[in-house]
């Protein structure tokens, strides 16, 4: 999906939202970032007046999108018992065309790093399905959370992975204007370049009445995301550190990294890339359902056998597998590619106040104190 | 699909609504009522067919959780019905179970179950005729009460406008808080004692960990996050200040030196003996007592473990730091309102501007800024508006909120009462609770985390200060420890001697809703 001939136009605010309304009434599901009625999340839209299109800080929602692509619950099968025999129909693939609209780079990221999953092995069809009719437009970063470590894990908050829109806005020149005095300014206006043949049909019946972008305003939108990326204040981790870091396994840094892990799933749930579901039947034995469910591994119950035995019987075992699987044994399977994309979400809201990226950073020195030659190949800095 | 009775004549109205029968489950104590229920049929009484018998031994067996999966599986009325006071088989099952249902009822109102759907009897194995008029009546009830309606209606990928035909409830805002934040140099002041404490006390080892907060400058959230110390060097990393919103104590059943039952004997050599009946395998030395930093909020939690018997209180160190109430950004936390601060008595350790002083209860001569200001708290008010408006309106307003919940545990993670080894939710066989994060799962998860913590919960919001999903659990907690206060004069974490009031009952409780 690399950009090819990718189309560039300036669009004012009003344009946006008349853009969504015409995705709307043509058909499309339109899941944008809402902030009525509770805290901002991703929600499907009915017109696009919903949408909470930007703030002075961009757009941050509570949980990523990943639902739209792995539901929170879906049904698989079905069965009914009747007349002693028993009859399953498949539950229909969801192939309704979707518009996730207001992702954040790292965002689109994270649905890659799920959609990676999904492909190794057997193909998922449910994923596959919505995968197929799911088109993203991310909006790019005006500024970095304390938290945000995008950059760390090879992203940006420019970054086009997974973007078939992509949505800068265009700043205004003076950057030193207060947020009062920013929202008190007339609408935004937006660099809208598509990147991909599914992007270049989104826009194509709304693009007529936009006007074509210059290289002038490319320029600076450059500048401005480069801006930003220079505010994403976090040590980079090393593509290399994957192995490093699984012979981290059995090491005594774990216990005190992990020590106040409360054992919730806060960090799995709110995740753009965790993809772990559970399986479960509902239903009696004349009929029901087999359906999935976001699961999380950070939660004992995930690997308790019927036995009893618990193969992840510790706290400290469990978010080890969380963290080691993110960047470790997936980077190991991908090229090196991290799992984690950095929203930071897990960190800004874990209770425990855990921080991914501090404790793969932890984890990382105490491992090459122990092995200082090996330390020394493995240098991080990108 | 997936109900317990037969769509055919399940709770499914007609277009003209005339062939819609009410299913009644009735929860049916074996020795009073199935007995009675059983003379009615005897004596050839007429009673409506709408009601299925689930015998349990006792109405001390009726389990929220019964309850809620009768609803859930699309009953529409629910009866629970055992002996008579006096009469119970085992001498006090129907008593405990008088107390509870009273909370399940007024838990149930404020989720906007409509009441008229759960009903409470009395009926000996003599009162055939009582039986039958009781079922009549509730079958009547439960008709103008209508269906329950598809409980899992409400697909996850439509958003609900709370509305109803009488409109969204909208809650009062909280008014100004009655006080500002402490000064920078009063929590400075107490943060280097608290620092010099901990450092002591894990310099002579009277503790072996220190729980405390400290600051984090790579979150977003304007919130101190918890430290857990064992090392002296690293007490300079603890803090005091209004951010410290979050309910430390819940570690404390999680340390094996503290939570009674897992704490392993001593040895007169002052080490751990893990033996085998007398044989001695290994011996570590013996971990000292936690010491955990407490807000007078949070110290109710000790005495609430220790009136549960979850904590061996002689390895807790608890030091007490003076509260002005904590905030989030601009927002003064709703509990703090009414609070009027200070150090907690219980406190091992009281730790103010003036220092660190031992056994003083709480108070430091020389330090007199408490009791500060207060106002009523904001949810009095909020929670009357709940209550006033009808059982539609609730039902919409808390759907509303449950349908973000992510079922991520944030809530039970931080509750320092939710200490279940196995808890509800993880019990699958069978599965009482589902998995899912869709409405069937996610009301019933709600539901029961608020029942179990009825007349337990010491109102530290630590669940919904950790909800990412912004579902005020502090309200529902709210709501229901003023039903229990009104009805049995009884605040949680107040007395470590006191029984919980679900696990007591006195002969004269009010019983005006059983028949």
């Amino acid at each position: 999906m690399s950009p090819r001939n990718p189309r560039k136009y300036v669009v004012a605010e009003p344009d946006i939202r008349s853009w969504l309304d015409e995705l709307i009434s043509s058909g499309w599901e339109v899941v944008a970032p809402v902030v009525e009625r509770g805290p901002c999340r991703f929600e499907r839209i009915e017109s696009a007046s919903e949408a909470s299109l930007d703030s002075s800080a961009g757009i941050r929602t509570r949980w990523s999108a990943k639902e739209f692509l792995l539901p929170r619950q879906e049904t698989l099968v079905e069965y009914s018992a009747c007349d002693g025999s028993v009859q399953f129909e498949e539950a229909p693939l969801d192939t309704q065309p979707r518009v996730l609209f207001g992702l954040t780079p790292c965002d689109a990221a994270g649905l890659e790093r799920l959609a990676a999953v999904f492909r190794s092995g057997p193909s998922d069809p449910y994923f596959q399905a919505r995968r197929d009719a799911t088109a993203v437009v991310t909006i790019t970063c005006r500024e970095a959370a304390p938290e945000c470590f995008c950059t760390a894990v090879g992203g940006s908050p420019g970054d086009e992975e997974g973007s078939d829109v992509q949505i800068t806005v265009i700043e205004a020149e003076e950057r030193g204007a207060s947020a009062e005095e920013r929202g008190a300014r007339p609408r935004h206006t937006y660099l809208v370049r598509s990147l991909t043949e599914k992007g270049h049909r989104l826009i194509e019946n709304s693009r007529a009445s936009w006007t074509p972008s210059t290289d002038e305003i490319e320029d600076r939108v450059r500048e401005q995301l480069q801006q930003v990326e220079m505010t994403v204040d976090r040590q980079a981790i090393a593509t290399g550190s994957s192995e490093l870091l699984e012979r981290s396994f059995d090491d005594s840094v774990w216990n005190e990294v992990a020590d106040p892990c409360l054992g919730c799933r806060i960090c799995t749930t709110v995740c753009p890339s965790c993809s772990c579901f559970d399986v479960y039947d509902k239903g009696s034995a004349a009929c029901g359902q087999r359906c999935r469910c976001w699961d999380g591994c950070t939660q004992k119950l995930f690997t308790a056998h019927a036995t009893g035995h618990n193969p992840r019987n510790t706290q400290v075992s469990r978010l080890r597998q969380r963290v080691l699987h993110k960047f470790s044994y997936f980077p190991n399977e991908h090229d090196g590619l991290s799992m984690c994309v950095g929203c930071g979400r897990c960190a800004a809201l874990c209770p425990a106040g855990l921080d991914v990226h501090q404790t793969v950073m932890r984890v990382i020195e105490r491992m090459q104190s122990r092995q200082p030659q090996e330390g020394a190949a493995n240098g991080h800095g990108a | 699909m997936n109900r317990i009775m037969e769509p055919a004549h399940g709770s499914q109205p007609t277009a003209d609504g005339l062939d819609w029968q009410p299913h009644i489950i009735a929860l049916a104590c074996n020795w009073c009522t199935y007995a009675g229920a059983d003379m009615a049929g005897t004596l050839r009484l007429a009673y409506p067919p709408n009601v299925h018998i689930l015998r349990l031994p006792c109405t001390g067996q009726m389990n929220a959780m019964y309850v809620l999966k009768a609803f859930e599986q699309g009953a529409d009325g629910v009866i629970v019905s055992g002996c008579h006071p006096g009469d119970c088989h085992y001498a006090r099952g129907n008593m405990l179970a008088r107390r509870r249902a009273a909370a399940l009822r007024r838990l149930m109102h404020m989720l906007g179950l409509d009441e008229r759907r759960l009903h409470f009897a009395w009926v000996s194995a003599s009162e055939g005729a009582k039986w039958a008029k009781l079922v009549a009546d509730v079958v009547e009830e439960v008709r103008e009460a209508g269906p329950i309606g598809e409980w899992a209606a409400s697909e996850t990928s439509k958003r609900p406008n709370g509305r109803t035909s009488k409109g969204p409830v909208v809650l009062p805002d909280a008014g100004p808080p009655p006080r500002g934040k402490p000064s920078r140099e009063s929590t400075r002041a107490v943060t280097d004692h608290l620092q010099t404490l901990a450092r002591e006390l894990l310099e002579t080892g009277a503790a072996s960990q220190v729980i405390g907060y400290q600051q984090s400058n790579s979150r977003s959230a304007d919130r101190a996050i918890p430290a857990l110390v064992t090392r002296p060097d690293d007490a300079a990393s603890l803090t005091w200040d209004e951010t410290c919103r979050s309910n430390l104590t819940t570690y404390l059943t999680r340390s094996a030196s503290v939570r009674l039952g897992e704490a392993t004997p001593v040895a007169s050599n002052g080490a751990v003996d893990l033996s085998i009946e007398g044989k001695s395998v290994a011996s570590r030395p013996a971990p000292g007592a936690v010491a955990v930093v407490v807000k007078p909020c949070d110290a109710k939690s000790i005495i609430a473990l220790q009136q549960e018997g979850q904590l061996n209180r002689q390895s807790v160190i608890a030091i007490g730091v003076p509260c002005d109430g904590v905030w989030e950004g601009d927002r003064m936390a709703a509990k703090c309102y009414a609070c009027p601060g200070g150090v907690a008595s219980l406190a091992d350790w009281t730790v103010t501007e003036k220092g660190a002083v031992e056994n003083a209860e709480g108070k430091v001569d020389g330090d007199d800024r408490f009791p500060l200001p207060t106002a009523p708290d904001p949810r009095i008010a909020q929670v009357e508006v709940l209550w006033e408006s009808d059982a539609e309106q609730r039902w919409a307003f808390w759907q509303e909120q449950f349908r973000l919940c992510l079922r991520c545990d944030a809530c039970r993670a931080t509750c320092p009462l939710c200490y279940c080894e196995s808890c509800i939710t993880e019990k699958h066989r069978p599965q009482w609770i589902s998995p899912a994060a869709d409405s069937v799962g996610n009301t019933a998860w709600n539901f029961i985390r608020a029942f179990h913590l009825v007349g337990r919960c010491i109102g530290c919001d630590a669940c919904a200060d950790a909800c990412p999903a912004d579902i005020r659990l502090d309200l529902i907690n709210f709501a229901l420890a003023r039903e229990i206060e009104d009805r049995f004069s009884y605040r949680a974490g107040e007395d470590a001697d006191a029984a919980p009031p679900l696990a007591t009952f006195k002969p004269d409780d009010p019983q005006e809703f059983i028949r």
